[in-house]
């Protein structure tokens, strides 16, 4: 059966589908093409983007040549994007962090977990260090103490795995956060850096 | 222009290099959606196909965070859509003033002159139609657009909006409540009856209010 509200909803796609004509070129493109020869080009690779462009490749590549890097500890933190169903217990649907110890001399490998229910073409994610832990890439660390960037994330579990070395003992929180369209989640992973 | 496979990866790549060229020959497919979609943000062509042209550059200076864990094209259109919504953000108190000073009325006004040729007709109703459109909330207006008016899956939308697919259907719903509203107040001017009201000059919502 036909209700009143799907006419009109049907009257008013058909409206808005004949607003799909294509508009005339205006020099729309010669435009576009000189500001882009303007434009600087765009940047080339950070360190962090070879650095986590590595950490993609499959696990087999991955972990021994982390291992290699002197990894020692892993901490995980599951943060929950989109209206994930009431899962009492599961990682999934609360972020969850579990504190870890790691002598000053080892690499901690921070593995993220973005849980998101739908995929998300792009999630802004940012990381930041305090005092005395700093990122670490083949073998020495970066400068940077927060790196900011925009990926797409797969619907379920993504896995973001960031080395950090600590400088000195102590305990820290590496602070995370993410955004998704408009859901804003920050969490702080602590991790402890012990003597040796 | 390829839309998946090695074609498409060796564009994205060479473009990801800083080939014009090759980023020309993988966004051209899109010039008249985005076009399209920054009118919805944009009253007039110029300001929007400058908007247009504002959210690919950035496209552009994001192109390396594409990582291929999405569609080209839902990763594009995500990318636009937060460019439109941040002018729109950094605008809004320009718009605000521009409007107090020559008044809503007078800023909205449709022509008073019925013009006598069918073509100009349809395009007077075209243009009440993206006035209308323009006053839809800014998050439902997005998915009108991308929805209803560009044709894109529910779940496209989702991932470009960033939110579940219930969302979307519900943006869709009262932004298409919202938009009949706007169409009747503009016809309400000229005495016309909108599109979405099977005949009448109030919306089914406005009758249902008793407004």
């Amino acid at each position: 059966m036909t209700m009143p509200g799907d006419d009109q909803d049907r009257e008013l796609r058909e409206a808005l589908r004949a607003l799909r004509t294509d508009p005339p070129d205006d020099g729309f493109r010669a435009a576009l093409h000189r500001r882009l020869l303007e434009a600087t080009p765009p940047p080339a690779p950070s360190a962090w983007s070879r650095l986590a462009d590595a950490w993609r490749r499959p696990p087999r590549l991955l972990w021994p040549a982390a291992s290699l890097a002197g990894a020692a500890a892993v901490a995980l933190l599951a943060v929950g994007l989109g209206q994930r169903p009431a899962d009492p217990g599961g990682a999934g649907s609360r972020p969850v962090a579990v504190a870890v110890s790691v002598p000053s001399t080892k690499v901690a490998v921070v593995r993220l977990d973005l849980a998101v229910d739908v995929a998300v073409a792009a999630a802004d994610i940012q990381v930041s260090l305090p005092d005395g832990l700093v990122f670490w890439s083949q073998g020495e660390a970066l400068a940077d103490r927060s790196f900011a960037w925009t990926q797409a994330l797969r619907a379920g579990r993504n896995e973001i795995p960031i080395a950090v070395r600590g400088l000195r003992p102590g305990r820290y929180h590496v602070t995370v956060t993410a955004r998704a369209g408009e859901q804003l989640i920050a969490h702080d992973v602590p991790l402890e850096v012990t003597e040796g | 222009m390829p839309t998946s496979g090695p074609e498409l990866d060796a564009l994205v790549a060479r473009a990801q290099a800083g080939d014009v060229a090759a980023f020309e020959a993988l966004v051209a497919a899109h010039f008249a959606q985005v076009r399209r979609y920054a009118r919805a943000f944009e009253p007039q062509e110029a300001d929007a196909d400058d908007l247009a042209q504002e959210a690919l550059l950035k496209v552009h200076r994001c192109l390396r965070q594409f990582r291929y864990q999405s569609s080209f094209s839902t990763w594009l259109f995500a990318v636009v859509r937060t460019t439109f919504l941040d002018a729109l953000k950094s605008r809004s108190r320009r718009d605000r003033d521009l409007t107090r000073a020559i008044g809503p009325a007078e800023a909205e006004a449709p022509s008073e002159a019925l013009p006598a040729d069918e073509g100009l007709v349809r395009a007077e109703e075209r243009d009440r139609l993206w006035r209308a459109l323009r006053k839809v909330s800014v998050e439902f207006r997005s998915a009108l657009v991308l929805y209803d008016l560009e044709g894109h899956a529910y779940d496209e939308v989702a991932a470009i909006e960033g939110v579940p697919v219930g969302t979307v259907r519900s943006r869709l719903s009262r932004g298409r409540e919202q938009l009949r509203r706007a169409l009747a107040q503009e016809a309400a001017g000229e005495g016309l009856d909108p599109p979405g009201t099977s005949g009448g000059t109030t919306s089914s919502h406005l009758r249902r209010s008793g407004s």
